[in-house]
């Protein structure tokens, strides 16, 4: 069987060892400790993982209810601009902290990850 | 003080010995509410690598041979004890249940589209006129509506037909990885899936695929559903 399977190129081989990095990143989320070095940093990966975590559950609500078609033209561009800033905000908050996006999530054991 | 390693989920138990995990401990099952778990009991997990996930691979492909569905679990799934695992068990005990019986009789074939771009689509259906809030909200539309939408392997799914059972894809677009697509395709039927790919190679250009599998259906579980 493997006979028939062609051998990948190099730079298919380095695109696929960054992407299992990138999910090996995401699947060790660690759970909330706070660090008695660097208190700030651990608070605000806290705060912003929760701030993330109900943008996206507004963003869910509005996408619903654009394709139920139950948004009026004005609000469909009001949501849109205040959860556009949000993330902006976030992103912009935690790279002050030095925070990675995969890093604002929480490993709730079994019940998975936050976010 | 030992903790309960949860390695998978089991449509029985089964008829051969369970042998002993990855941490050479003693393998066991224990039935709950229908569903039956293997467990080990560990003091400490080694860190997740290649030659952990080898090895718990190995655990549980040696099971699936004796078994007719290995729903596998996240690796490093620890419980307090049994009755922690009991109570995580009844909290999923539908999905999972729903989960075995999709994954019964059938392994997974893991397919890689690789180029230099993505196929082009359609732009966003947003009015040319719109502000910056509709254009993004439309964009997040369109985006999600994409994220398991791979249309450059159009000519293979004809190709394959009733082969695969299931389809889960994610799009990557970070060239030249484009798209990981995963079948859940009956047991036995991976040489005929690779000769499928084989087929179709040609009318799938400018992209090129690659396949590795049969695996156990790891991307199949109740995660997944």
């Amino acid at each position: 069987m493997s006979a028939r399977r062609p051998p990948l190129e190099v730079r298919e081989l380095d695109s696929l060892r960054a992407e299992l990095e990138r999910q090996a990143a995401l699947a060790s989320t660690p759970r909330w400790n706070a660090s008695p070095e660097d208190v700030q940093r651990s608070v605000a990966r806290l705060v912003l993982t929760l701030v993330e975590f109900v943008r996206q559950l507004l963003e869910r609500q509005a996408l619903r209810r654009l394709e139920g078609g139950t948004l009026s033209s004005e609000e469909t561009e009001a949501v849109g601009v205040a959860l556009m800033r949000l993330e902006e905000t976030v992103d912009d908050l935690a790279a002050r902290f030095g925070l990675e996006r995969h890093e604002l999530n929480l490993d709730l054991g079994p019940l998975g990850r936050l976010l | 003080m030992s903790s309960v390693y949860l390695y998978a989920i089991l449509s029985g138990a089964p008829s051969c010995e369970t042998g002993s995990g990855v941490c050479a401990e003693p393998l066991r099952t224990v039935a709950f509410g229908g569903l039956v778990a293997l467990v080990g009991d560990v003091t400490q997990l080694p860190p997740a690598s290649a030659m952990t996930l080898r090895a718990q691979d190995a655990v549980l492909r040696r099971l699936a041979a004796a078994l007719d569905a290995v729903l596998p679990v996240r690796y490093g799934t620890l419980l307090a004890d049994d009755a922690a695992l009991a109570e995580a068990l009844e909290s999923r005990r539908p999905q999972l249940a729903e989960a075995l019986r999709r994954v019964a009789g059938c392994e997974q074939m893991t397919l890689r589209l690789w180029g230099d771009a993505p196929a082009v689509t359609p732009p966003a259906a947003a009015p040319t006129e719109a502000g910056p809030g509709t254009r993004y909200l439309t964009g997040r539309l369109e985006a999600q509506a994409r994220a398991g939408h791979v249309p450059e392997l159009a000519p293979l799914r004809a190709g394959l037909g009733d082969l695969v059972r299931e389809e889960r894809a994610e799009r990557h677009d970070r060239p030249p990885l484009l798209a990981t697509v995963q079948h859940l395709v009956p047991r036995g039927a991976g040489s005929r899936y690779v000769e499928t790919v084989h087929a179709v190679r040609d009318e799938l250009r400018p992209w090129r695929v690659s396949v590795t599998g049969p695996w156990l259906p790891y991307a199949f579980g109740e995660d997944a559903a």
